[in-house]
C-alpha cells in the first residue's frame, strides 16, 4: 500500500476456475477518520474450525472475538467475505457481527448441511455511528486592537 | 488557514490581511483618515491539508478470459495494481472485500488480499 494505489492479489484454490470477480475497497486514513479496518481468516488447521468440514447436516457455528486498535463510544460494524475454500457441494457460508462492544465485536462465521468449509476470510468495518465529521478545525483568535 | 472577519469595526476605512506560514498565521489590521477602530475580531479556520480526502472506495473487477480460470491443481494468484483517484497525504489502511464472482463449482476457493 502507498499514497497512490495498492496490491491487490487473487489466489485461486487448486481445481478452481475463475471468471469474473469484482472486489469493492475502502481506504482511509484511520487517525482522521474514525474509521478501523480489521482483517480475519481462519483455515482447518484451526482445530476448532475444522468441525466446520465435519459434522455434516447440521448449522456449525464458529464465533471470534477482535479487539479494535482503540476504544469507541458507540460503535458499529460491516463485514465482508475476502475468501473461502468448501468441498463440492452446495456453497454455504455466512457471516456475521455477532455482538458490538466499546472495546471489541465478535465475529461469528458459519457454515450447514453438507458443505465443508476449509478456509475463510473477511473484513470488517468499525466507525462511531454517532460521529459528526467536521470537515474543519476551528481555531478562534480574539484580538483587541486599540490605536 | 481562512479567515472570517466576524465583527465589524467601529469605523469607515479598514482594512485586514491575513497571512500565515507552517502553523503561524499573522493579521494585520489598517485603518486611516479619520476612522478609529475600537475593536477588531477575526476567526481563523485551519482546515489541515484543504481539500484533502481521509477516506475514498472504489471497485476493481475483472474477467478472466483464458489463462487463469485453466483448472490445475495448483494453487495459481496474480497481482494486480488498484490505483487511488488522487494520492492520499500518507499511506492509509486498505480493507477489500467480494462483492461479484463467478467461478466454477468444483471445490471452490478464493482469496483476495491486499499485499502489506
Amino acid at each position: 500500500v502507498t499514497t497512490e494505489g495498492f496490491d491487490l492479489k487473487v489466489i485461486v484454490s487448486p481445481n478452481t476456475a475463475l471468471y469474473f470477480i469484482q472486489v469493492e475497497w475502502i481506504a482511509t486514513i484511520s487517525s482522521k477518520s474514525g474509521i478501523y479496518i480489521l482483517t480475519l481468516q481462519d483455515d482447518s488447521n484451526n482445530a476448532n474450525f475444522k468441525k466446520l468440514s465435519t459434522n455434516f447436516y447440521t448449522e456449525r457455528p464458529i464465533t471470534y472475538t477482535l479487539n479494535y486498535p482503540r476504544a469507541m463510544t458507540n460503535p458499529g460494524a460491516t463485514i465482508g467475505i475476502t475468501g473461502f475454500r468448501m468441498n463440492s457441494n452446495n456453497a454455504r457460508i455466512s457471516l456475521n457481527v455477532s455482538s458490538i462492544e466499546a472495546n471489541k465485536l465478535k465475529v461469528t462465521a458459519m457454515t450447514w448441511y453438507d458443505t465443508a468449509l476449509y478456509y475463510f476470510g473477511a473484513t470488517i468495518l468499525v466507525y462511531e455511528k454517532d460521529c459528526i465529521q467536521w470537515a474543519v478545525e476551528t481555531l478562534c483568535l480574539d484580538m483587541v486592537i486599540e490605536l | 488557514l481562512v479567515r472570517i472577519n466576524l465583527v465589524d469595526l467601529s469605523a469607515k476605512a479598514t482594512r485586514s490581511q491575513t497571512t500565515t506560514s507552517g502553523k503561524v498565521a499573522n493579521t494585520k489590521f489598517w485603518t486611516w483618515l479619520d476612522s478609529v477602530v475600537y475593536l477588531a475580531q477575526e476567526v481563523l479556520l485551519h482546515i489541515p491539508n484543504y481539500g484533502e480526502y481521509v477516506t475514498r472506495t472504489g471497485i476493481f473487477t475483472k474477467t478472466y478470459s483464458n489463462s487463469f480460470p485453466t483448472a490445475s491443481s495448483a494453487e495459481r494468484s496474480e497481482t494486480v495494481w488498484v490505483p487511488f483517484p488522487s494520492p492520499f497525504s500518507e499511506v492509509p489502511s486498505v480493507g477489500v472485500t467480494i462483492t461479484s464472482l463467478d467461478l466454477s463449482k468444483n471445490a471452490p476457493g478464493l482469496r483476495v488480499l491486499v499485499t502489506k
